[in-house]
C-alpha cells in the first residue's frame, strides 16, 4: 500500500521529539450492503475507506492521529503533529522495518469483488421471502447482506512491518409480526469470516424461518413478570451473558486503571467452580477471528477463567505498560479513526457436564431464555443488563408459556459465582461489540447454563 | 496515483457520471477535524488530532437511484463511484411511480443560521488540555471518596457539508461544537459509584470546570448505599436526562419512513391524539446553538421549526422527499445523512419534549411517593422501537412524602412508549439536551408518570 521506506520516515519522524513507540496502521477497505425492506431492494450502497492511523507513545501516555491524505508529505505532517503532543527532548531515530508474513488461518474461497450484486441480492431475496411466508401475521421484513474486504499495514519502530487482509461476510434477517394493536420481533444475523461461501455453508432459510417464528412466538407471548427467579439460558447468543456482564470487565482497558471489579483478582477464585471461560481468536474463519490483532501481534487463544480461578486478562500493548504485563494480542480498532484497544474476539464459556434435560427439570420455578437479545454493562460497578428476545416461564421443571419483553439485571461478579449448572452443546452467534475503539465483529458463545438467581424485568 | 482537489474531482465525476447514463446525479461531501485530550491522574493519558473527507456519489439510473462513497479522491475512485452506483441502482426496485428517490432542484429560500462560532475555531489546544486537567483535579478536590476518574476529556470538532447536484443546486454550510465530558468514580472502600456529567456547546466561555464537577462528583455520591425496592407497580418521575434518552430512543417511531413499512405503531395517527395534553414535541433545526442545527437537509430541502406533537395531537410524522410524496405530503426537511457512506433516511434534528411550569421539587410534591429515576441502562437492547415496549436496567431514588429517602439500584422499569405518552401527568421546566448523536439532539424536561411496572 505505502512503500517501507516512506513509513520508516513516517515512524523517526514521529519519534523525533521524544516517544518511545510508534506505529502506523494503514487502511484500504471495501464495503458493500444491501437491504430488502417492504418487499423492495433499497439502500444499496459500496464504499471505499481509506486511511492512516499514526499512534506515539511515552511511557503511559499515548497521542493518536489519524487521516485520509496518505501522500508522504501529508503522513510526515501528521506523524510531527502526533509528536508535538509529547513535547520532550530532540531525538534521532533510525527505523528499519523487517517485513513478517502473517499466517492466514481463515482462508477465503470467494472474495466479494468476485461475487455479481445480483447473486448477492438473490440471497437477500430469499432470505426475505421465506420470513414473509411463514406466516400471515408477518407484517414486514428487513433482509440484509453485507461483506468487508479489508486490508490493513502495521508498522512500529520495533522493525514490524506486516499486512493481512480480513475478508468477512453477514446475512441479516428482522421479522416483524404484528395484529393491527401489537408488533413483536424476531431476528437472525449469521455471519462469517469468510467471503460468499458463508452461504454454502448455512442454512438461509432456516435463518429466515427462525427469525419469523420467534416474531410470532412473541406476538402470542404475554408479559413477563418481574421478579428474583432462577434463570436458564440456552446456547448461542446466550453467551453475551458472559461477554458483557464479565468479559469487558477482563479487558486491560478497564483492569489496568483499576476501573474493574476483577482488577488485582488473577488467581483467585471469581467464579463458580462450574465456569472455564475462553477467548479465542483463532477459530477458523469464525465471525470474531483474526490473523494478527490491530497491533500487529499474532492472536492467541486464552483461557479466562478455570474452573472458577480468574486465569487471565486480554491486554494491549498501552496498557500492558500499565499492568507490566504482555500484549496477549487482543488489541482491534473498528478502523484506522481509532486508536486500538484490548477487545474480545470469540469468548465464550466452556462446556460443562450437565445434560439440558436435567438443568431444566431441576428448576422448579423460573425463566427459560432460549434467545438473547444486546446488553451493556459499567465495567466500573459491573451492573449489566440484557433483553430476551424469546423467553419462556419454567413451571413444575417444564417449559411452559412463552413470556416476552423480559430483561436480566445484575452485576458481573455476582452472576459469576452464582452460575450452577452448565451443558454439554456450545455454540456461538455473532455480534457487533462497541467500545472506546469502536464496533468490532465479536463471537459470544457458551452451552446451556443455570443461573441460580437473577433479576428479572418485565411488566 | 493522483490526488485531486473537489472542484477538480466533482467536475470528472460529474462527466463520467453523465456519459454512464445517469439521468440525475448528485455528490454529498463532507470533511472534518476534531480534536481531544483524555487526562488520567494528571497526566495527558491520550491525544488525538484527525482530519478526514468522505464523498458521496448518488445517482438516477433508469429511475433507481444507487449509492457509492470513497474517502480518497483520485481517478480510480471516480471509475469506481460511478461503476458502483450503476451497479446497485441495476438492483433497486421500484413497485410503482410514488415510490421513487429524487434529485433535488432546490427550496426557495434557505433559513439563515450560524453554526459556526469564530472564537471557538481559535481556542488553543493548550485551553481545552487545561480544562481537561482542571477538571480531574477539581473532581478530587471536591470530596476526599472520589477514588478515581474513569474518564475525563475534552473533544472539539469542526466541519462542512457541501451537496452539489446536476439539478444546479450547489449548498453549503460548516459547524463547529466543543464537548467536556466527565465520570468520577466513588467509593466508600466497599463499593463503586460513578455519573456522567457533560457539557456540549459552541461556546467556549460557556464551559465551566466547576458546573460539570459538581453535576458529576454529586450525581455519583447520591447512589452511594443504594439497595433496591420491592417489585410492583409505582408511580415515576424521569429526571430530565434519563426522558431525553428515552425520547432518543424512541424517536424512530416519528419517521413516515418507519410508519409506511409498518415499523411504528402510528400509522393513521396523524391528527389524533397519541400523549396525554400536557406533551407537545418539537423538531427544530433552527435552535439558537442547538447542536443538530442545520439550515437545510440531508436532501438539500430547507429545515424548519414544527410541532411534531401539540397538546397531545400528533400534527405531522417526520418525511424526506419519498416519504413525502408517497403520503401526498411536503417535506417537513428531516431527510437525513448521517455520512457521506449512508444513504437517505428520516432523523429529528433538535427534538425535545416542550418543558411547562413545574420544577423538580414540585413534580415530587404532586408525585407523593413513588421513584425519582435518573438512569436508564441498556437503551439499545432492552427498548423495541417497533413494539413500543421497553424493560431496562434502572437507577435513581425512592420519594415518600414527595421527599428524596433513599437511593435505589438494581431495579428495573418496563412498560410501553405509547402507553406512556399517555400516561405523563406533568411535564416539568427542566429541559435539558443529550449528547448530540448522528441521529439528532434530544432534549426533555423531568416527566411525572401515572405508572411504571418495576422490578428489584
Amino acid at each position: 500500500m505505502i512503500p517501507k521506506d516512506i513509513i520508516e520516515e513516517v515512524l523517526s519522524r514521529a519519534l523525533s521529539l521524544g516517544g518511545d513507540f510508534a506505529e502506523v496502521f494503514i487502511e484500504d477497505r471495501v464495503n458493500n450492503s444491501l437491504r430488502m425492506v417492504n418487499g423492495k431492494m433499497e439502500d444499496v450502497v459500496s464504499g471505499r475507506d481509506y486511511g492512516a492511523g499514526i499512534r506515539v507513545m511515552k511511557d503511559f501516555r499515548s497521542v493518536y492521529a489519524y487521516t485520509n491524505d496518505t501522500s508522504r508529505d501529508n503522513l510526515l505532517d501528521t506523524a510531527y503533529k502526533a509528536a508535538c503532543a509529547l513535547k520532550y527532548t530532540k531525538q534521532d531515530i533510525t527505523v528499519n522495518l523487517v517485513e513478517r508474513v502473517s499466517a492466514n488461518i481463515h482462508p477465503v474461497l470467494f472474495v466479494p469483488s468476485s461475487i455479481t450484486n445480483m447473486k448477492k441480492a438473490s440471497i437477500v431475496k430469499t432470505a426475505y421471502k421465506v420470513a414473509k411466508d411463514y406466516s400471515h401475521e408477518i407484517i414486514q421484513v428487513a433482509a440484509g447482506y453485507g461483506d468487508v474486504d479489508q486490508k490493513i499495514l502495521i508498522a512500529n519502530n520495533e522493525g514490524l512491518f506486516i499486512q493481512d487482509r480480513r475478508v468477512r461476510t453477514r446475512l441479516f434477517i428482522q421479522s416483524v409480526a404484528g395484529d393491527g394493536i401489537e408488533n413483536q420481533t424476531g431476528f437472525e444475523g449469521p455471519g462469517k469470516s469468510m467471503g460468499f461461501e458463508l452461504f454454502d455453508v448455512i442454512d438461509v432459510e432456516g435463518y429466515a424461518k427462525e427469525a419469523s417464528r420467534i416474531a410470532v412466538t412473541m406476538l402470542h407471548a404475554e408479559p413477563c413478570p418481574a421478579g428474583r427467579m432462577p434463570v436458564v439460558i440456552d446456547n448461542g447468543f446466550g453467551g453475551v451473558i458472559f461477554h458483557e456482564a464479565c468479559g469487558h470487565a477482563l479487558e486491560a482497558t478497564s483492569v489496568a486503571k483499576d476501573h474493574s471489579v476483577f482488577t488485582g483478582k488473577l488467581g483467585m477464585k471469581i467464579a463458580s467452580d462450574k465456569v472455564t471461560a475462553i477467548d479465542d481468536g483463532t477459530i477458523p474463519n469464525a465471525w470474531g477471528s483474526i490473523n494478527i490483532d490491530d497491533e500487529g501481534m499474532p492472536t492467541l487463544k486464552k483461557v479466562l477463567i478455570e474452573k472458577g480461578i480468574l486465569k487471565g486478562y486480554m491486554i494491549d500493548k498501552l496498557n500492558g505498560r500499565r499492568m507490566g504485563m504482555d500484549s496477549t494480542g487482543s488489541s482491534r480498532r473498528q478502523s484506522y479513526k481509532f486508536a486500538p484497544t484490548s477487545r474480545m474476539t470469540n469468548t465464550y464459556i466452556a462446556t460443562g457436564n450437565d445434560e439440558n434435560e436435567n438443568i431444566i427439570a431441576s428448576t422448579p420455578e423460573g425463566l427459560y431464555a432460549k434467545k438473547m437479545g444486546g446488553g451493556s454493562v459499567n465495567p466500573v460497578t459491573g451492573e449489566f443488563n440484557f433483553a430476551v428476545a424469546e423467553g419462556y416461564m419454567i413451571k413444575n421443571g417444564k417449559i411452559d408459556k412463552p413470556v416476552r419483553g423480559a430483561t436480566l439485571i445484575g452485576k458481573g461478579a455476582d452472576v459469576l459465582l452464582k452460575i450452577d449448572m452448565v451443558g454439554k452443546d456450545m455454540e456461538m452467534g455473532q455480534g457487533m461489540c462497541g467500545s472506546i475503539s469502536g464496533s468490532v465483529p465479536t463471537n459470544v458463545g457458551q452451552p446451556m447454563i443455570r443461573v441460580s438467581e437473577l433479576t428479572v424485568g418485565g411488566r | 496515483m493522483n490526488i485531486m482537489e473537489f472542484d477538480e474531482f466533482k467536475d470528472k465525476l460529474f462527466a463520467a457520471a453523465q456519459k454512464a447514463g445517469f439521468s440525475d446525479y448528485e455528490i454529498y461531501y463532507a470533511t472534518g477535524e476534531s480534536f481531544r485530550v483524555n487526562v488520567y491522574e494528571k497526566e495527558i493519558d491520550n491525544y488525538s488530532v484527525n482530519s478526514t473527507k468522505g464523498l458521496g456519489f448518488r445517482g438516477l439510473f433508469n429511475g433507481s437511484m444507487g449509492y457509492a462513497y470513497t474517502e480518497i479522491l483520485d481517478d480510480n475512485a471516480i471509475e469506481l463511484l460511478v461503476n458502483n452506483a450503476k451497479a446497485n441502482a441495476a438492483i433497486v426496485e421500484n413497485v410503482d411511480s410514488n415510490d421513487i428517490d429524487i434529485i433535488f432542484g432546490g427550496s426557495e429560500k434557505y433559513p439563515e443560521i450560524k453554526c459556526f462560532n469564530d472564537e471557538l475555531s481559535n481556542v488553543d489546544e493548550n485551553e481545552k488540555i487545561k480544562f481537561a486537567l482542571e477538571m480531574e483535579r477539581m473532581a478530587f478536590d471536591r470530596d476526599k471518596r472520589v477514588k478515581s476518574v474513569e474518564y475525563c476529556a475534552v473533544q472539539s470538532f469542526e466541519g462542512s457539508i457541501s451537496i452539489v447536484n446536476s439539478k444546479g443546486l450547489e449548498l453549503h454550510h460548516r459547524g463547529n461544537g466543543i464537548y467536556s465530558i466527565l465520570i468520577p468514580v466513588v467509593s466508600d472502600g466497599e463499593r463503586k459509584d460513578t455519573a456522567v456529567a457533560f457539557i456540549s456547546t459552541r461556546d467556549f466561555n460557556k464551559m465551566k470546570v466547576e458546573s460539570i464537577v459538581n453535576e458529576a462528583v454529586e450525581n455519583a455520591l447520591a447512589y452511594m448505599g443504594a439497595g433496591t425496592v420491592n417489585t410492583g407497580k409505582y408511580r415515576v418521575i424521569l429526571r430530565n436526562d434519563a426522558a431525553a434518552d428515552l425520547l432518543e430512543t424512541f424517536s424512530v417511531v416519528f419517521s413516515a419512513d418507519r410508519v409506511q413499512k409498518g415499523m411504528s405503531l402510528l400509522k393513521d395517527k396523524t391528527g389524533k391524539a397519541i400523549a396525554s395534553e400536557t406533551v407537545t414535541i418539537i423538531d427544530d433545526p433552527l435552535l439558537e446553538g442547538g447542536m443538530a442545527s442545520a439550515p437545510f437537509d440531508g436532501e438539500g430541502v430547507a429545515c424548519y421549526t414544527k410541532n411534531v406533537v401539540k397538546g397531545g395531537r400528533l400534527v405531522t410524522l417526520l418525511h424526506n422527499l419519498k416519504t413525502a410524496r408517497k403520503d401526498g405530503v411536503s417535506s417537513t426537511g428531516n431527510a437525513s445523512r448521517p455520512s457521506y457512506a449512508s444513504t437517505i433516511d428520516v432523523s429529528p434534528s433538535n427534538f425535545y419534549i416542550k418543558p411547562g411550569e413545574s420544577s423538580l421539587n414540585e413534580l415530587y410534591i404532586k408525585m407523593g411517593d413513588g421513584l425519582l429515576i435518573t438512569e436508564l441502562q441498556g437503551l439499545h437492547s432492552g427498548a423495541n422501537s417497533i413494539s413500543g415496549d421497553f424493560s431496562l436496567a434502572a437507577k435513581g431514588f425512592e420519594i415518600l412524602n414527595s421527599k428524596i429517602t433513599r437511593p435505589v439500584e438494581q431495579i428495573t422499569v418496563a412498560g410501553n412508549f405509547y402507553k406512556l405518552l399517555e400516561n405523563i401527568e406533568e411535564t416539568g421546566s427542566d429541559l435539558k439536551f443529550g449528547i448530540p448523536s448522528s441521529g439528532g439532539c434530544f432534549g426533555s424536561p423531568s416527566i411525572l408518570i401515572k405508572e411504571l411496572s418495576v422490578g428489584g
